[in-house]
This record gives C-alpha cells, sequence and structure tokens, in this order.
C-alpha cells in the first residue's frame, strides 16, 4: 500500500511571530520556517506503517512556495521515499488556501492511487482545519479525523479519534483520509547521515496548471492583530489569601 | 550609592548630550510609558544593537552581526557529562548538554546578517537553518563523532551574534565622549567571557583607572573607519571562522584590506612589498626577492620571510636601508598653554628649545604607561606627538581628556605627512646625495630636528630612530612623498640602500632594547619598573603620575623588565613564555613578539614574594625548561637585581638612556 502524506511549510514554532505594523498579515521575511508539527506526526505514522509492512512507498507532497522543498527534504530525511512539489507561489506570505490545496490533492491522488492520505489534522499558521475534509468529500473517500491510533486492518482502517467527550473509534473503508492529532506519536528526528541522504531522493517539480487548479485567493484578510498583551498577575501570600481573593472576584 | 535596578522590557530611545558627556536616557515601554533617568555614566552593553546603539550616543562601536549555529541531538542513552571537544581544524566543537551533544560551528566564511539594521525585536530569536552551509562541518562531524550517525538531530539552531574587526571584544570609555563605556561584541565568546569583562569594566568606571592592562580589548584601539558598515560587513565574513583557525604568528587578515594605504604603497608593491596590516594601513612587512612569491608561508618554525627580513635587519646594521612608517600616529598640539599643558601629561620635560625631539610617556595616576611617544617641538606653540599607527586615537584621547583649561587645540595630522626612514651607518652619506641640508653631528645631533631640501622638495628630517643609530625619519607633506622616495631610492641604488619592512624594523628594535608599547610595556607597567626612568624630567612642574613615580623611587621596585639572549638561535619565542630557572618559576612573561633575527626577547622578571600582579606567569606551567634547551642569558641587568627587589635602581639599557639623555 502506498501512503501520501501532504507537509506544508509553515513558521517555525519557536519563533516570536510578528505581526506586520499594517496589519495585513505576519512577518516572513528571514523568519525560521518548519514542517507543520501535525503533519510531522502524520509523517512518522507513515515510516512506522512502512516499517511494520503495511505500507510500501511513502509520497511526501507540498504546496507552496519553492522553499517549501526543504520541508520535503526533510520528510525525505525521516524516511518518506520520494516528493512531489507543487509551486504554486513566490512570495511566502501568499497562503494556498485548502480547497486549492484540496483540489491539488485530489489530482496528484487520482495520479498516484495510494490507499491512504494521511494528513495533519490542522496547520498551525492559518488553523484551518479543512483540508483533509475538503479532499475527502472531492474524492468522495471516507474520512477519519483527529487520529489519536491509526490500525490497518486489511481494506479497512481502525482509528481512535479524540473527540470532545474522550475516545471514539471508528471503521473506515480504505482508501481513506486520515488526518492526525497530537497524541498519535512522537516524530522521530532525522540523523544527519539520513538528512544528507534526503538530498539524493526524487523530487518532482509541478506546478498547479499542471493539474489545471486554480490557486488565486477566495478569502480576504480584512486584518491580522496579536493577541492583547498579558496583564500581569499579583502574588498571594497563601492559600488561605489566594481563595479570599478569589471570591472577591467573584470567579469561586 | 552601590547596588543596581535592573528595568526590564524597556527600550532606550535617545540620550541627551552636553558636550562631551551623556546626561540623560530616555526610555519607553511595552505599555507605553516613558521617562528619562538622569546619569553620570552610560555604558553600552547592547550586544549586536551596540552599534546602532553607540552611533545614537556619538562613538564609535564596531561590530557585525553574523549568523551562528549548532545543533542539537535528541537524547543520548547513556550518556554523561563530558569535556568540552574542540577540533578546529574540523571547525567545530562539541558538548554534552542535558544528555544531548550539542555541536556547534565555527566556519570559515561566515555569514553576516542584519546589514540593514538588527529590528528592535530580534531578542532571543534564532533565523532560519542553512543545512547547505553548516554540512560541510557535519559531514566531518559524523566522523568524529560517529554517534551522530545513529542519533536523530533535535535542533538546528541559528542566531546572531556580533562580532568585531579583530575578534576582540569591546570594552571601556569610548572615544569621542567622556562618559559612555562600552562592553559589546563578544564574538561568540560573551558568556564565559562576561565575568571578567564586567569586573574589570566596573573596576575601571570605579576607579578611574583600568584594573590591569586591557589594551587587546580597549575600545580606543578601533579606528574612527572602523565603523563603517560595508568594511564590517567584509570583515565579519573572516572574523568568526578565525576564532578557530591557526593563529600563525604575523597571519593577516584576507578580508577588507587596502583601505589605508600610504602615499608610497604603489611603489612599495612595485618593489616586492609584502604588506600587512595595522588598523587599517597596509605597511610593507618585508621585500620579496625579485622572482620570489610575494606572499606569506604561515608556519609555526620560520616562515618564509625569514632571510629577506634577516638581510634587511643586516642593510640596517651595516649600511642603510628605506621604510615607510607614514603609518606613524601624528597629533598636533598648538597654541598658547601647548607647553605647559605637555608639561602637565607627559613625564618628561618638554621645556625645550625649538627643533628638539623628546622621548616621552604619559603616565596616570599609578605611574604607569598610557603612551609612549615622541615630542618634537616644532614652535614656541606647537608640537608635534608621534605615536605607533595603533595608539594614534587613545593618545588623542588621553590628551583629550586631560586638557582642562589649558588653551591648547589638538589635531590629528597622521595624513598630512608621509615619514620615510634612512637607517643605517651609511645614512648620512645617503642622504647627502639628495639634499645640500647639513646632517652633521654639529648641525643636527640626536634628538633634534630640521627643515631640509630632499629632490626639488621640502622636509623635515628628524634624527631619531627605533632601530638604532644613525638614522634619519624624514617627514614629508603627503602630496612630496612619492618624489622624494624616488630620489633616495635613485641615489640609494649605488649604494646599495636595501627596501626594509617592519619585521626587520621588529627585531632590531628588540635588538637595540627598545619597548614597544602594547607589547612591552602597557598602562598595568610602571615607568620605573619598565627601565624608563631616565626619561623623567628632574625639575619642573607637577605632572599625572608623578606620586607614583616618588612612591615607587622610595618602596624599591617590585619587578624589573629584562632581556635574555638565547645561545640557541632556533627556538622562535611568540609571546608570554615562561622562563624557568631551576624548574622554579621566577621569571617570566615576554610580551614581546617572537625576536626575529636577533635573539634579544623581553621579559618581565619578578620576585616570586612580589608576583601576584603577575600571576599570569608564576602559574606557567612548569614543563621544561628553556625551550630548545639553551640557557638564559642576561646580557645587560646583573641576577642579583632580579632577585633582590628593593633597591635595585632603574637601570635603563644603555642605549636607550645614551640616546636620549640631554
Ligand atoms: C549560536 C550561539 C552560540 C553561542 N555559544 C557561546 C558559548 O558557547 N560560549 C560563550 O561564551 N558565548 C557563546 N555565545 C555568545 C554569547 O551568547 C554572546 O556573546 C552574549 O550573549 C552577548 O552578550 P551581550 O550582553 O553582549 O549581548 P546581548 O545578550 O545581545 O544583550 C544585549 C541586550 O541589549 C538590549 N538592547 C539593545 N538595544 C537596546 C535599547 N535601545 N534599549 C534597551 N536595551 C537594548 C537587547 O535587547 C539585549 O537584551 C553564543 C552565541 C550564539 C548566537
Amino acid at each position: 500500500m502506498k501512503i501520501l502524506v501532504p507537509v506544508k511549510r509553515v513558521i517555525d514554532y519557536n519563533v516570536k511571530v510578528r505581526v506586520k505594523s499594517d496589519g495585513s498579515g505576519v512577518d516572513l521575511a528571514n523568519v525560521k520556517m518548519s514542517m507543520n508539527p501535525f503533519d510531522e506526526i502524520a509523517v512518522e505514522e507513515a515510516i512506522r506503517l512502512k516499517e511494520a509492512g503495511t505500507a510500501s512507498e511513502i509520497v511526501a507532497v507540498s504546496i507552496g512556495v519553492k522553499q517549501a522543498q526543504e520541508t520535503l527534504r526533510t520528510a525525505l530525511a525521516m524516511g518518506a521515499d520520494r516528493a512531489i512539489l507543487v509551486v504554486a507561489a513566490d512570495d511566502p506570505a501568499q497562503d494556498i488556501e485548502p480547497l486549492a490545496v484540496a483540489q491539488i490533492l485530489s489530482k496528484i491522488v487520482e495520479a498516484e492511487e495510494p490507499g491512504l492520505v494521511l494528513c495533519g489534522k490542522q496547520a498551525i499558521d492559518n488553523d484551518m482545519n479543512a483540508t483533509g475534509q475538503m479532499l475527502s468529500a472531492l474524492l468522495g473517500w471516507s474520512q477519519a479525523t483527529f487520529a489519536s491510533e491509526v490500525k490497518i486492518d486489511g481494506e479497512s482502517a481502525q482509528v481512535t479519534r479524540e473527540v470532545d467527550g474522550g475516545l471514539q473509534t471508528i471503521s473506515v473503508k480504505l482508501p481513506a483520509i486520515v488526518s492526525v492529532d497530537l497524541r498519535l506519536n512522537e516524530p522521530r528526528y532525522a540523523s544527519l547521515p539520513n538528512i544528507m541522504k534526503a538530498k539524493k531522493k526524487p523530487l518532482d517539480e509541478r506546478t498547479p496548471a499542471d493539474y489545471g487548479v486554480d490557486v488565486s485567493p477566495r478569502l480576504e484578510v480584512v486584518r491580522t492583530a496579536e493577541p492583547p498583551e498579558r496583564k500581569a498577575g499579583m502574588m498571594v501570600g497563601s492559600v488561605d489569601d489566594l481563595v479570599e481573593k478569589l471570591k472577591d472576584l467573584g470567579v469561586v | 550609592m552601590r547596588g543596581a535596578k535592573i528595568v526590564e522590557r524597556t527600550k532606550v530611545t535617545g540620550f541627551e548630550k552636553k558636550g562631551r558627556r551623556i546626561t540623560g536616557v530616555s526610555w519607553t515601554n511595552e505599555t507605553g510609558e516613558s521617562g528619562r533617568i538622569a546619569c553620570d555614566m552610560v555604558v553600552n552593553c547592547a550586544g549586536m544593537w551596540g552599534h546602532e546603539v553607540g552611533r545614537q550616543m556619538g562613538v564609535n562601536v564596531p561590530l557585525h552581526a553574523c549568523e551562528h549555529f549548532y545543533i542539537v541531538t535528541d537524547t543520548v542513552p547513556g550518556l554523561t557529562q563530558l569535556p568540552v571537544l574542540r577540533v578546529p581544524e574540523e571547525c567545530a566543537y562539541y558538548k554534552e548538554d542535558a544528555g544531548k551533544i550539542l555541536l556547534g560551528a565555527f566556519e570559515p566564511v561566515a555569514k553576516p546578517w542584519g546589514m540593514n539594521g538588527i529590528p528592535d525585536s530580534f531578542e532571543f530569536d534564532q533565523l532560519p537553518e542553512d543545512f547547505d552551509h553548516f554540512e560541510p562541518i557535519l559531514e566531518r562531524a559524523v566522523n568524529r563523532m560517529p554517534l551522530l550517525a545513529e542519533t536523530g538531530i533535535h535542533t538546528f539552531f541559528n542566531g546572531p551574534e556580533s562580532f568585531t574587526p579583530d575578534d576582540a571584544y569591546h570594552l571601556g570609555l569610548a572615544p569621542g565622549m567622556d562618559n559612555v563605556w562600552v562592553a559589546a561584541g563578544f564574538n561568540s565568546i560573551g558568556i564565559q567571557s562576561a565575568g571578567g569583562a564586567g569586573s574589570a569594566l566596573a573596576a575601571w568606571m570605579d576607579t578611574g583607572e583600568k584594573p590591569f592592562d586591557l589594551g587587546d580589548v580597549d575600545i580606543a584601539r578601533m579606528q574612527p573607519f572602523q565603523g563603517n558598515r560595508h568594511y564590517l560587513f567584509e570583515r565579519s565574513r573572516e572574523t568568526l571562522g578565525l576564532l578557530y583557525a591557526d593563529h600563525f604568528p604575523y597571519r593577516q587578515k584576507a578580508t577588507a584590506r587596502g583601505i589605508r594605504r600610504s602615499p608610497l604603497h604603489e611603489q612599495l608593491l612595485r618593489e616586492g612589498a609584502v604588506m600587512g596590516e595595522l588598523s587599517g594601513w597596509e605597511r610593507a612587512n618585508w621585500f620579496a626577492d625579485p622572482g620570489q612569491p610575494a606572499e606569506y608561508e604561515y608556519s609555526w618554525t620560520r616562515q618564509n620571510w625569514f632571510d629577506n627580513a634577516a638581510r634587511e635587519h643586516r642593510a640596517i646594521r651595516e649600511n642603510v636601508g628605506l621604510y615607510d612608517m607614514s603609518s606613524f600616529g601624528k597629533i598636533r598640539v598648538e597654541g598658547p598653554d601647548a607647553e605647559a599643558f605637555l608639561n602637565h601629561v607627559s613625564a618628561s620635560d618638554l621645556s625645550v628649545p625649538v627643533g628638539k625631539i623628546v622621548y616621552s610617556q604619559f603616565l596616570n595616576a599609578s605611574g604607569g604607561i598610557e603612551a609612549d611617544v615622541t615630542v618634537t617641538r616644532l614652535s614656541e606653540t606647537a608640537y608635534l606627538v608621534v605615536t605607533p599607527a595603533a595608539t594614534r586615537l587613545a593618545d588623542q584621547e588621553w590628551l583629550r581628556r586631560h586638557m582642562g583649561a589649558f588653551r591648547v587645540a589638538l589635531f590629528d595630522a597622521t595624513a598630512a605627512e608621509a615619514v620615510i626612514c634612512v637607517m643605517g651607518p651609511r645614512s648620512r652619506d645617503l642622504l647627502r646625495r639628495v639634499s645640500p641640508s647639513d646632517f652633521s653631528n654639529a648641525t643636527n645631533p640626536f634628538g633634534t630636528c630640521r627643515e631640509i631640501e630632499i629632490g626639488m622638495a621640502l622636509a623635515r628630517a628628524h634624527r631619531v630612530t627605533y632601530v638604532g643609530e644613525l638614522g634619519w625619519e624624514i617627514y614629508v607633506s603627503a602630496e612630496m612623498a612619492a618624489h622624494v622616495f624616488e630620489v633616495l631610492r635613485e641615489a640609494g641604488r649605488e649604494m646599495e640602500a636595501r627596501l626594509c619592512g617592519l619585521h626587520m624594523m621588529d627585531s632590531c628594535r628588540i635588538e637595540k632594547g627598545f619597548r614597544h608599547f602594547g607589547h612591552d610595556i602597557s598602562s598595568e607597567d610602571h615607568i620605573l619598573e619598565a627601565g624608563l626612568g631616565f626619561a623623567i624630567k628632574k625639575t619642573g612642574t607637577d605632572y599625572i603620575g608623578r606620586d607614583a613615580v616618588a612612591r615607587r623611587r622610595e618602596e624599591g621596585l617590585r619587578h624589573r623588565l629584562v632581556q635574555f639572549m638565547l645561545t640557541d638561535p632556533e627556538p622562535l619565542l611568540y609571546h608570554a613564555e615562561p622562563i624557568l630557572r631551576d624548574g622554579g618559576s621566577w621569571a617570566i612573561s615576554p610580551r614581546a613578539p617572537m625576536a626575529t633575527i636577533s635573539v634579544l626577547p623581553w621579559a618581565w622578571a619578578t620576585s616570586p614574594a612580589r608576583a601576584s600582579r603577575r600571576r599570569r606567569c608564576s602559574t606557567a606551567p612548569t614543563r621544561s625548561k628553556w625551550p630548545g634547551g639553551a640557557s638564559a642569558r642576561k646580557p645587560r641587568s646583573s641576577p642579583s637585581m632580579i632577585r633582590n627587589p628593593k633597591g635595585s635602581k632603574p637601570d635603563p639599557s644603555p642605549s636607550l638612556r645614551e640616546r636620549f639623555a640631554r
């Protein structure tokens, strides 16, 4: 079984995000970028399935700017077999929206015919949580979102989902789209030799036009703002003081 | 009041200036509050922002940020504390870091960053990783530490750090202002340096005097042009990697060269000059023979220029040589109070006739040597202070800060005049061929200067030397320097006059017993202990350091600067070699550069009982006897004077005293 893993290049989770002074977006010039952490979990799960003999090949796909090839190299260094880069923007500030991504992915899926698409549940930059769902709709495939456990069972997959009330296990027919959540696994770090070898693994470069997809934005960003500054706290002397203060504030 | 208050998350936005002092600092913080702090002193310790903050303060803090890389592995099972491993030739260091391995790089060609200014908000932040840049080092690292092949890499870290043009940090009182202090530009060793730098700066600020020799890091060593951002950008590519490169003796920087050139630069290059750089000046260090590649081949043994320098040395000793000293710092001191002012700052008597040249030191209150210069009286109201290229700004600042109410003006005349040195026993002969002026001992004795005609130009002949008599320094207006050089070069051919470089000068001056400021003597060294007591005025006005001189005369010397002669010329001495007697530790620490042709390095000798101030010497490893197995001989002072710290009178080398005694 072939597994397709879409990976997105996003601002590194450690970096202090700076909103541009005119509020038009986030400053990405000379900022450290990394693979979306949920996508790392998806790549890790695919590698584990391959190591378990369940999967035969892992194809990583990224849609974005040219530099997204660094993100693909990371996936290859972790253990993906080959990569497809769809260069859809020149400007790193241009976000390719979920629908366009899903449309391109659906074309790639048609060509590659994977048995499973493992994707992150959301990207930490725009928090859309939509691509997997849209792809499932476009392909007419079953979907299992927010996976914290994935078991492949012949023609179907048992997926445990993290839902508000706890855990829910469902069985979906393959091929399927599974979007992964935080607790599915702990992704590995690539070793230096694997990072160097990854440079030699195949990376196929395409454009949206190859798939006949129009990536122009449909959404308009009206304003970007930083979260409000956290107010200073206060020190209390004892537990009793704390309870007293909380009562005063009317919270208990 | 002692103690400190730390105000976090607050930005300094401006400085109030009154003349050469900052009187207040204004600030704003994140919540939009703002205010002003009145101050007596300000310290610029703004790290890589220090250059820009310095500009706002009116001081020059030359530094540039570079990207600086390390990686941290995933947890390595069973890893315990390890010593730090440095592999200079692989540009890498390794250290255990909380159960992981941290591997950092000092790549030979660095990546400068922040050319258009460092963003305000770039604190504790990081830059995009650059695997391709780091990869050559990582490849060798996997070989050096095989566990790196197995373990995953947890973090690729790239953070900017500031680098200075000479890889030494900036500390001290900034030229241009009188209460602006600097501690910045830490060249990636700011954590390990912080304790000492902080302590030294605090002591300096507190007492007004350096607690010990800080010449290597004193911000006053930086030349104004070194604040140029394009220069800093180019130089910083190299300085990061130099931290791990082999620091060969005389190793020259490869980047940002050719900025300050003597008027003779092109002529010297055509003659085979191999240039070295100091404070931006390009100076001929030695001359290649026809057919010999005009470049350094560095090594830890005798380098390729050794024989060339030896021939130059011999020319100076036996015949006549020409060399360019246009890089001398030249400070003009003029005004009705020039004589009184210089008598106050200098330990020497400058109430001398016009035309007299005086070898002189400026002292601090402890009697330590702040400047080692010659002062020439040009007129009733004008003096010329000549100092090494590296100390021009520092000396001028020292003068400026002690100017008080004296009616004098100072200006930097370095570029106005070239200096062509004509030295050697036949130097008079050569000068007579190109000049009708009188160079006789009667008219132009040692320590005097005269205006002369030379070729078709005018110049001043200063009968003074750093390589030993006989010889003249010809000061000539910059635009006529090339002409005068041509004339001397042409006339010199028949006499086989040789072009010489600064390696020759170094070996000749060591042989002659002349001290070099910054190497043999510094602000830490008392003028009497340095053997320069003969330059001190016997009578006359009060001067800075006078009490300390009197006290030392009374209490006796604690240590002495002496010279040793090696019987074996082979070992090369660079600096700070320990000299052991009977395996013990009584004498030590020549800070002098390698004695090249002469084998007479300087050393500071301290009696064990008084060794504390020179502790760096007495803790020297007791490895072997004198390198090369030769015994040390001290040609000019008697051993008893070294053993007995008390009662010994300053005993300068006769040559020095003879030359400058009036
Ligand atoms: C990757 C890397 C590895 C390193 N490894 C080592 C090591 O192993 N050993 C070692 O010794 N050193 C190491 N260093 C170097 C060391 O971290 C630095 O030299 C040191 O932190 C510099 O300290 P600093 O106080 O001079 O500057 P900084 O720590 O940069 O402090 C400057 C401060 O000034 C503030 N500032 C700037 N402008 C203003 C303003 N207008 N108003 C108010 N505040 C202002 C800044 O916000 C900042 O807090 C490393 C550096 C890097 C980047």
